[in-house]
């Protein structure tokens, strides 16, 4: 190819571009292991001394709630989105199309709307003992309904409804059937759309904005009330483990299933 | 033996009509959620909107105080034209940037394009928290970007980006990037290579093919991209909240304001209402959008 100034100045920007993504990742890291309070350039140093601070019960027990309360909501999503995938794959089609817009629109507005009308809705049945993990559960499991219906929804097109039917006629019941033919191909489905709801719900921030007390504030909420008022190197240490957190459950999910497929053949 | 035949593509999946009925109940458990936890709740606030609130209760009588008070204030309609002109910056910005990425990932068969789309993918893994800190550790007055502009002599003095309009939008568009570049490589992924193939042959240059022929083609995709990243950042809080510094309101803010700092309950109500009905206008532009580009396929 001929060399072409216009390549160039796509180059330039691309780089540009990646750097802007790439460069606030780097310092997270980064101001997690150096000395100073304001991480300084040029840099003057390695040290762990801010990750006392982090690993401890007021950091970690946060970060333990978010995990539960992600596991509880994407199990959720994943019970209650793989039964109704697998209706709609498989039941009459009227109504299918409203239905599934229906069961995605939570994904359409804005998240913060939803939890001002939770919240409203509570404190007017007067249950304001509602609040706390169990309701981030529920609210959680919200959206992450429309990602287990969408994955196990992908992973179903390649079922034909034939093999079931094959197995009824050779006499298994409608539910031994459908457990030992088509619940095995839906698994991977089923694993990238937990997936998805858990990461969704451990990384929540608007929807838990108004559902969160002080003795059960979820990890994001945390980080960013503290954000607010201070800020701390600590806190990059705190991010850094949540991340690797992620990264790990990521890894070794995408060992199982191939997560790029699903996302993929969502946005298709 | 004679239930097993192969099907042709063509068939009807063949099940039976009464097991499909009853198929139907499973989706009622997800209904019953969506209804309770999400489609209720918001239909309450609507209509709540336009009741009497004392505090956090709400009164009875019905009354258009909420959004008379609410258009009435100069302060507010500020903090509208703010929140609606950064998100329009964020999504021309991502739309932009992704079409760029996209465009190269799809097809410039160079041997960096897995590497390019990782990275582009690898802040989806930290939270939107982590990264609005990434940028604070950036921006802040003792933070690395002044370090480095007084360090080189660009700047005699620290520059305040906290608390600016273009910290908020830079946190944003980080956020949101990644989705504007998944909706681009499926419409960059949707043109025809030979039509560009054509047109080089014809002699026309990349510059000129893309702007010719690639653009006009992927239109539709670039504009439900922006409406996209357009209606996530009119509810998106963090960024805003942290990347602001308080200088900086957008609805998502001010709707936590007036519930928890000022503990006006019927205001917050009209708020989510009106960011409910930019939201709603938006996406409703995004559907016809889409609609439009598959007529035009």
């Amino acid at each position: 190819m001929r060399f072409h100034p216009w390549l160039l100045l796509r180059s330039v920007l691309l780089v540009l571009v990646l750097a802007f993504v790439a460069v606030p990742m780097i310092v997270v890291v980064w101001t997690s292991i150096q000395p100073d309070p304001y991480p300084a350039f040029p840099p003057s140093g390695l040290s762990l001394t801010w990750w006392d601070s982090a690993l401890t019960r007021e950091w970690l027990l946060p970060m333990a709630l978010s995990a539960e309360i992600a596991l509880g909501s994407a199990l959720c999503a994943l019970l209650v989105g793989s039964a109704a995938a697998y209706a709609l794959a498989r039941g009459p089609a009227r109504g299918r199309a409203a239905l599934e817009g229906f069961l995605a629109s939570p994904l359409l507005l804005p998240e913060i709307v939803i939890s001002l009308s939770v919240i409203q809705v509570i404190s007017m049945l007067g249950a304001r003992g509602l609040i706390g993990p169990t309701l981030l559960v529920v609210a959680h499991a919200l959206i992450g309904i429309p990602f287990v219906l969408r994955t196990v929804g992908v992973s179903l097109l390649g079922v034909n409804p034939l093999w079931e039917r094959a197995a009824r006629d050779l006499g298994a019941s409608a539910w031994r059937a459908f457990a030992t033919v088509t619940l095995p191909l839906m698994r991977s489905g089923m694993f990238a759309g937990a997936l998805f709801a858990f990461i969704v719900s451990f990384n929540n921030v608007e929807l838990s904005l108004f559902l969160t007390t002080r003795d059960s504030n979820t990890l994001p909420i945390k980080l960013l009330q503290y954000m607010e008022y201070e800020y701390s190197p600590t806190l990059a240490c705190v991010a850094v483990t949540s991340v690797l957190g992620i990264c790990l459950i990521t890894g070794v999910a995408s060992r199982f299933v191939h997560l790029t497929e699903f996302i993929h053949g969502g946005t298709k | 033996m004679t239930a097993i035949v192969a099907p042709t593509p063509s068939t009807p999946i063949p099940v039976p009509q009464q097991r499909r009925s009853r198929l139907q109940w499973l989706t009622l458990p997800a209904t019953v959620w969506v209804l309770a936890v999400f489609a209720i709740p918001t239909a309450i606030l609507l209509t709540s909107s336009v009741l009497t609130y004392d505090g956090a209760k709400v009164t009875g009588p019905l009354t258009t105080a909420n959004y008379g008070n609410l258009f009435g204030d100069s302060y507010f309609r500020s903090v509208l034209w703010d929140t609606v002109s950064i998100s329009f910056m964020v999504g021309a910005v991502c739309t932009a940037a992704g079409l760029l990425v996209a465009h190269f990932i799809v097809r410039s068969g160079s041997r960096f394009r897995t590497l390019v789309l990782l990275i582009v993918l690898a802040p989806l893994v930290s939270s939107v928290v982590v990264r609005t800190y990434g940028w604070l550790v950036l921006l802040q007055d003792d933070g690395l970007v002044n370090q480095i502009l007084l360090w080189t002599g660009l700047s005699a003095s620290p520059v305040a980006f906290i608390g600016s309009k273009s910290a908020v939008i830079a946190g944003l568009v980080h956020v949101l990037l990644p989705f504007a570049v998944f909706t681009a490589i499926s419409s960059v992924q949707s043109v025809d290579p030979v039509l560009e193939r054509a047109s080089r042959d014809l002699g026309a240059g990349p510059v000129s093919t893309f702007f010719r022929i690639t653009l006009p083609l992927i239109r539709p995709g670039l504009i439900a991209g922006f409406m996209l990243t357009f209606a996530i950042s009119l509810g998106a809080y963090a960024a805003a909240a942290i990347l602001g510094g308080g200088r900086v309101q957008t609805l998502a803010t001010l709707v936590r304001d007036r519930m928890v700092v000022s503990l006006e309950w019927g205001q917050a109500a009209a708020i989510a209402v009106v960011h409910f009905a930019v939201g709603v206008i938006t996406v409703s532009a995004l559907l016809l959008a889409g609609r439009r580009s598959r007529k035009g396929m």
